[in-house]
């Protein structure tokens, strides 16, 4: 859709441009006609004038030279030449008796009264032809109808003129007005804009013009619908797995129990074996559900559109080194070799969340690392980013799949990755949150000195950091 | 005054359809306006070298080069523009193929757009050019020549703009129908206008006039004028002047009801 403004200002200063200039038009053309008016009147007080005149006292070949003496410029000598009335006087029996210095000899225009076009001295010629009652004798006066012509387009264009260079003045004006008129639309988008991601408050409507009212309420509608099932949305997964917590505690604790009454009766080794064996397989199972119920509590809380940004500066060499402490049985349990190279560097994040995000990459690099596989992690600095390394010698991720391994619950299945491996398959659903709530980024590819997965999150550097 | 703003208005009216047409059927298609600055770039570029070397240009081909000039232009545009609705059906095809929103619109399409609209308006930006530095600057007539060419201009120009967003205030869907038959009925007039020249300058025979309308509508009156612009109305047209315009309007009709059958069969095709 063509944008209001353009669509305001551009027919509005065509309808200016078509009124004004046909006005304009309408104006030139009654002017002129009017011009034309005054100069056969002109013309007429000429006749008028000769006819005061005793024809008896002519003598042939006198011309007026009184108007020489006022002029002073040559411009407004020909201006007067040009303008010049040249006339004629003819006795009643049509012989010519007195002429001004430029008229031909021979009659001007035919002898009959009234008005007559001209044609003399190679110009068309406006005459007036009068006949005196008295006498009969014969006045003819004429001007030069290009000169007539001009004058009066001269005279009429510094009418029109102002028009014309006023239209492209009014057209900037518009403009401006427009922008001024639309401006409310502006702010109300910059203020819906500008708002925090998870700001769902209602638009005010203080000084939102009549118009845009209706938008703005249902706008606000929608605001407050959408809060809502946000709202609905963020408690029901806080419900859920933390209502799932309290009879998974009880089912561990029965399965505790289970296990030691088990163990205090006297029961045949045969019959004692494949118990154990099934009570071990349901405590992983329930351990399992256990995970899933974090993980979900997990994201839950990191979801960019409902999480309140508490950034503080966070060490990302420390966080890594806590985080590792806590899962080292993990690479112990499996025999795997991890290196951790880096400098302490800050960024700004969520202490908590960065702590899930490292944990879950470095469960996942040792999950899908084989038994006695490396595992290298690094920390530095690319440009101003700081960069996350994680590095296996895992089979790693066929490359069409990066970025659905980032979707809830996607799991990766095929000859190289063990369906047997347990995971919720929130990890990397996980991790993506936490790097878009960070406004980081992450990026898979196979590790070139390892040949598994090279996982790499690039942080923005800490503001105070930038300078160092 | 009066004779500047006439002829200016008939020549910027003649250019402001082919380009305002074409911009409204472009923006139903969804195809961005950056093809606007090369157009003007090319047809005052061209226009210039046009009037510049009017001389060189009259006394090639015997005396004949100018009329071949007009000859060009018409025919390039004419031809682009029954080219371009040549390509208005297949643009539909791929927008649903495809699935998108807008039509996509490729850079022959692109191009062919400101082929037209450049060769539509070199020739009538020429003559302007010409009528104003001869008629107006040289003869010291300056104000009122250039006065009445501003406001031959403006008004054209006011109702290029009102033709434009009167078509796409009819929706997407009718303003691609309604363009689509502008511009055929302009490149047929502009294909006819082109055979007059060549019968003008010798290259055709044409001896045989078919009738004489100018008792009707002359062609240098207003309504003769906008005729002549959208039609390319011509009191004393030839036979090869008529075949021309039959059947290349035949062929771009044709267009229209191939473009209006793929509209009908693509349920949402453009409809705003």
């Amino acid at each position: 859709m063509i944008s209001i403004r353009w669509f305001l200002t551009l027919t509005l200063i065509a309808l200016l441009v078509l009124v004004s200039f046909l006005s304009s038009l309408r104006g030139y053309r009654e002017s002129m006609a009017e011009a034309e008016t005054l100069f056969d009147l002109q013309l007429l007080e000429h006749v008028k004038l000769l006819g005061l005149l005793n024809p008896a006292s002519f003598l042939f070949g006198n011309t007026l030279v009184i108007a020489d003496s006022v002029i002073s410029t040559p411009a407004e000598l020909e201006l007067s030449l040009q303008l010049l009335v040249v006339y004629q006087i003819f006795d009643n029996q049509g012989k010519l008796v007195i002429r001004s210095e430029n008229s031909p000899t021979q009659n001007m225009a035919v002898f009959e009264p009234g008005y007559h076009h001209a044609e003399f001295n190679g110009y068309s010629w406006r005459a007036l032809v009068a006949q005196d009652p008295g006498d009969g004798h014969w006045i003819m006066a004429a001007q030069r109808n290009d000169v007539r012509y001009r004058l009066a387009e001269t005279v009429t264009l510094q009418a029109v003129l102002p028009g014309v260079i006023g239209v492209p003045i009014a057209g900037v004006l518009i403009w401006w007005i427009v922008g001024l008129g639309l401006r409310p639309i502006q702010t109300l988008a910059a203020s819906v804009r500008a708002r925090e991601e998870g700001d769902l408050k209602a638009v005010e409507l203080d000084d939102v013009p009549r118009e845009l009212t209706p938008l703005t309420l249902s706008t606000n509608d929608l605001l407050t619908r959408l809060a809502m099932a946000f709202d609905r949305e963020k408690r029901f997964a806080a419900d859920a797995a933390h209502e799932l917590r309290t009879p998974i505690s009880v089912l561990k604790v029965q399965l505790h129990n289970l296990l030691h009454d088990l163990n205090t009766r006297q029961l045949p080794e045969p019959v004692l074996q494949p118990a154990r064996l099934s009570l071990q397989e349901l405590g992983d199972g329930i351990d399992r559900l256990a995970h899933l119920i974090e993980q979900i509590l997990v994201l839950n809380r990191t979801a960019p559109a409902q999480y309140m940004r508490q950034f503080v500066p966070v060490d990302l060499l420390e966080l890594v080194q806590h985080v590792v402490s806590n899962e080292f049985d993990h690479f112990l349990s499996r025999d795997q070799i991890f290196s951790l190279d880096g400098l302490p560097v800050t960024i700004a994040g969520d202490k908590t969340a960065l702590q899930s995000l490292v944990q879950n990459l470095l469960i996942n690099a040792s999950k899908y690392t084989p038994v006695g596989g490396q595992i290298n992690v690094a920390i530095g600095r690319e440009g101003n980013k700081v960069v996350l390394q994680l590095e296996d010698s895992g089979p790693g991720i066929p490359e069409a799949q990066y970025e659905q391994v980032f979707d809830r619950f996607y799991r990766l299945s095929d000859e190289q990755h063990d369906v047997a491996v347990s995971g919720s398959g929130l990890g990397l659903a996980i991790v993506k949150h936490i790097v878009n709530m960070h406004e980081a980024e992450i990026r898979l590819s196979r590790s070139p000195s390892l040949g598994g997965l090279c996982v790499k999150v690039m942080f923005k550097q800490y503001p105070q950091e930038k300078s160092v | 005054m009066i004779d500047a703003v006439v002829i200016v208005l008939r020549e910027v009216l003649e250019a402001m359809l082919v380009c305002c047409v074409l911009l409204a059927s472009s923006y139903a298609l969804g195809a961005k306006r950056t093809w606007l600055l090369p157009v003007t770039l090319a047809a005052v570029g061209g226009a210039l070298l046009y009037a510049t070397n009017l001389a060189t240009l009259t006394a090639l081909f015997d005396g004949r080069g100018q009329e071949l000039t007009n000859v060009l232009l018409l025919v390039l545009t004419g031809a682009s523009l029954l080219f371009y609705l040549l390509q208005l059906p297949a643009m539909l095809h791929n927008k649903r193929t495809l699935g998108k929103k807008e039509a996509p619109v490729t850079s022959t399409l692109y191009a062919v757009l400101i082929i037209a609209s450049a060769a539509a308006m070199v020739r009538e930006l020429a003559e302007i050019f010409i009528y104003v530095f001869s008629y107006g600057i040289a003869s010291g007539q300056a104000v009122p020549v250039v006065s009445g060419a501003v406001i031959g201009a403006g008004v054209g120009v006011s109702l290029g703009i009102f033709i434009f967003f009167g078509l796409l205030w009819l929706g997407k869907r009718r303003c691609l129908q309604m363009s689509a038959l502008l511009l055929g009925l302009i490149s047929a007039g502009m294909l006819s206008q082109a055979t007059r020249f060549l019968v003008q300058s010798g290259f055709l025979p044409g001896e045989h006039i078919l009738w004489d309308s100018g008792w009707l509508i002359s062609e240098s009156s207003l309504p003769g004028e906008l005729l002549h612009a959208l039609l390319g109305y011509d009191a004393t047209p030839g036979i090869e002047q008529l075949t021309v315009y039959v059947v290349s309007l035949a062929f771009a009709m044709l267009l229209l009801r191939k473009l209006m059958a793929r509209q009908g069969t693509d349920g949402d095709a453009l409809r705003q």
